[in-house]
């Protein structure tokens, strides 16, 4: 399902949380969402589930406005990272109330699910850990067959093997039946395993939308020592992101590396010119601090 | 949601919230009426076996004991205002809030299913305890005497009817709060303030002016007060012999108590209604869903603590204790102001 997100604008409070989001997640995409803690992660998650109105601007799933829209919440299946269900309600009960208010969940789908995870539809809710419940809320959501999946953190909690599982599914959903997955997390390498989009959030602005294979054809690591210190101009050149400098040794950090790019390099006759290894969250992390678009 | 107007799952959902309110407002009125009736029965029965003179007015009694239950009032008060948190209480906690939100309803059903849910389980209470006190009237048909059987259905009726009445405005003050247990505070309150106000508004002029407690102004005032006081809606008067003897109570005006009752039902619902679908789901647990309420609450809060003040400590020094009755008026409004705006504040962060 489609997910366009126009002009989102939202303020909690005093303080403007999301500015101006433009967004569009097409069928079948897997949509990380990464930031810093405050950065509008979970507002914006709200936002696209209809939880929140906007102040300004929409959300549009399946071409329909998802703000009080039940046909189109219908088709979600939200995980949000902190427990929220009715905390006396047994399982089976919580089954039985999806069952009413999803047209598509199945049961059967659940206890399938519930072959891995291995939770007693007896047990009430307030006696189940936090990892236990949110193993809970994602069979819960798989088993409501949605056309869009929207978690929030969902493998915080989770043990390594109950978080491959986690990961394992979600992939296994997408390749099925074309299920649209929008996720934040802050294990930014959970993304890298599963997602093919990533978004960068700082400060309520989406600062960058790429591929994962964008990113790392483009976002690259550069040691360079010069015999005669760093030359000043470097910094600018337009496909630097970011200089850094451990004693003799510079480091770059491009946002669009090109062989012209590493020969402009060579040209500046550098005693040492290699490509360090860059991790996914360095890149989240030079994306956000500095801007990358 | 599978088609249906009103999704069976909220249904489900506020059934297992507020299913003990059906149990403990039905035990209540159980006891307070039926078991009543039938101890009072009981102690007659053994009064007439015992050769006893029962006076003529007696024949009465059963009326007499199903419309005169002033303890009632208060029983329902906080059955109902307990009935309206347990409808509330979890859908106003922030996660819980979002999860719900996320659900495929819609705002406006969320209210309709709640609402419905609450005044059934009130219907099905009263419908209980009817149908008990019809069998015990026909059962003890003999004992009734004067009492015609229709007592059983206007004392049923009315009662039901101030109890929605109740509700839905219990109803609204939740509708327009986020924050359950402080609504479950205010609710109530705010059902006693326009009568307080009144009452305490016809002191402080008394006392600041020349007037007489048979002006009209005083008594417009008092009508006025009796008017707004929910109790006054379910008060019976009494009818009385040639001797000016009281025979048996009677719901004098019953059409104009429908009316009234009926009137507030559907007003508190409606604006109930409105201001719920304008709930924002981020101003869960805070004092106040609708920011434009603030300052009726807060100048409304400092009216009451002034007016309390004032009639606790002012009203026993009569016109010589004009100046410490005003005194206690200004500074009970301004240190509730003060406390209101506080009290929110905290909640809003």
């Amino acid at each position: 399902m489609k997910v366009e997100i126009k002009d989102l604008n939202k303020r909690l409070g005093n303080k403007e949380v999301l500015k101006e989001i433009n967004l569009c997640l097409e069928p079948g995409q897997i949509f990380g969402l990464v930031g810093e803690n405050g950065a509008g992660k979970t507002t914006l998650i709200k936002c696209a589930t209809g939880i929140y109105k906007p102040d300004r601007g929409a959300v549009y799933i399946g071409g329909s406005n998802v703000y009080d829209n039940p046909v189109v919440k219908g088709k979600i299946g939200y995980v949000a990272e902190e427990n929220q269900y009715f905390s006396s309600y047994r399982i089976e009960e919580l089954l039985s109330f999806y069952a009413l208010a999803y047209p598509h969940f199945s049961p059967e789908r659940f206890r399938e699910l519930n072959r891995l995870f291995q939770l007693t539809e007896r047990t009430r809710v307030r006696e189940l850990s936090k990892g236990m419940q949110m193993r809970l809320a994602l069979m819960l959501a798989l088993s409501q067959r949605p056309q869009l999946l929207v978690l929030d953190e969902p493998t915080s909690g989770l043990d390594p093997l109950a978080k491959r599982e986690v990961l394992r599914l979600l992939v296994q959903e997408v390749e099925s039946r074309a299920l649209t997955v929008l996720i934040s997390s802050h294990h930014l390498g959970d993304l890298e395993r599963i997602c093919d989009t990533i978004g960068v959030i700082s400060r309520g602005e989406m600062r960058a939308v790429h591929t994962l294979t964008e990113m790392k054809v483009n976002m690259r690591k550069l040691q360079l020592v010069f015999p005669q210190g760093f030359p000043a101009e470097l910094a600018s050149w337009p496909e630097v992101l970011a200089v850094e400098t451990v004693g003799r040794v510079n480091y770059i950090v491009t946002k669009q590396y090109s062989e012209e790019l590493l020969g402009r390099l060579r040209q500046l006759k550098p005693l040492v010119l290699e490509e360090v290894s860059l991790g996914l969250e360095d890149m989240f992390i030079y994306a956000a601090k500095e801007g990358y678009r | 949601m599978k088609g249906l107007l009103l999704p069976r799952a909220l249904f489900y959902k506020e059934w297992k919230s507020a299913r003990w309110g059906l149990a403990g407002l039905t035990l209540m009125l159980l006891l307070s009426q039926l078991l009543r009736a039938q101890r009072e029965l009981n102690w007659r029965k053994e009064w007439a076996q015992g050769g006893h003179f029962v006076p003529a007015h007696h024949g009465y009694w059963f009326q007499d004991l199903l419309y005169n239950n002033s303890g009632l009032y208060l029983f329902v008060f906080v059955a109902i205002a307990a009935l309206v948190f347990l409808l509330f209480q979890q859908d106003r906690r922030g996660a819980t809030a979002s999860w719900l939100n996320s659900m495929p309803f819609t705002k406006g059903q969320a209210y309709d299913v709640k609402w419905l849910t609450g005044a059934g389980i009130i219907i099905g209470a009263f419908l209980i305890n009817g149908i008990l006190l019809t069998a015990f009237y026909f059962i003890n048909h003999d004992w009734m005497l004067e009492a015609p059987y229709r007592v059983v259905l206007i004392w049923t009726g009315l009662y039901l009817l101030f109890s929605l009445a109740l509700y839905s405005f219990f109803f609204l003050v939740h509708s327009a709060m986020g924050h359950s247990l402080a609504a479950a505070v205010v609710g109530p309150i705010s059902s006693l303030v326009p009568a307080f106000v009144m009452l305490g508004l016809r002191g402080v002029i008394y006392y600041n002016t020349d007037l007489a407690a048979g002006d009209a102004i005083y008594a417009w005032f008092s009508r006025v007060s009796d008017a707004l006081a929910w109790p006054y809606l379910i008060a019976p008067g009494y009818v009385s012999d040639a001797q000016g003897r009281v025979l048996y109570p009677v719901f004098d005006n019953l059409g104009g108590r429908f009316l009234v009752l009926g009137a507030i039902t559907v007003a508190s619902v409606l604006l109930g209604r409105l201001l719920y679908r304008h709930n924002a789901v981020e101003k869960s647990g805070e004092l106040l869903m609708v920011p434009a309420l603030e300052p009726v609450l807060i100048y409304g809060f400092a009216l009451c603590s002034g007016l309390l003040l004032s009639q606790l400590f002012g009203l026993g020094h009569g016109r010589d204790g004009v100046a410490m009755m005003n005194t206690l008026l200004g500074g009970g409004f301004i240190g509730g102001w003060l406390a209101a705006k506080k009290v929110v504040l905290y909640y809003r962060q």
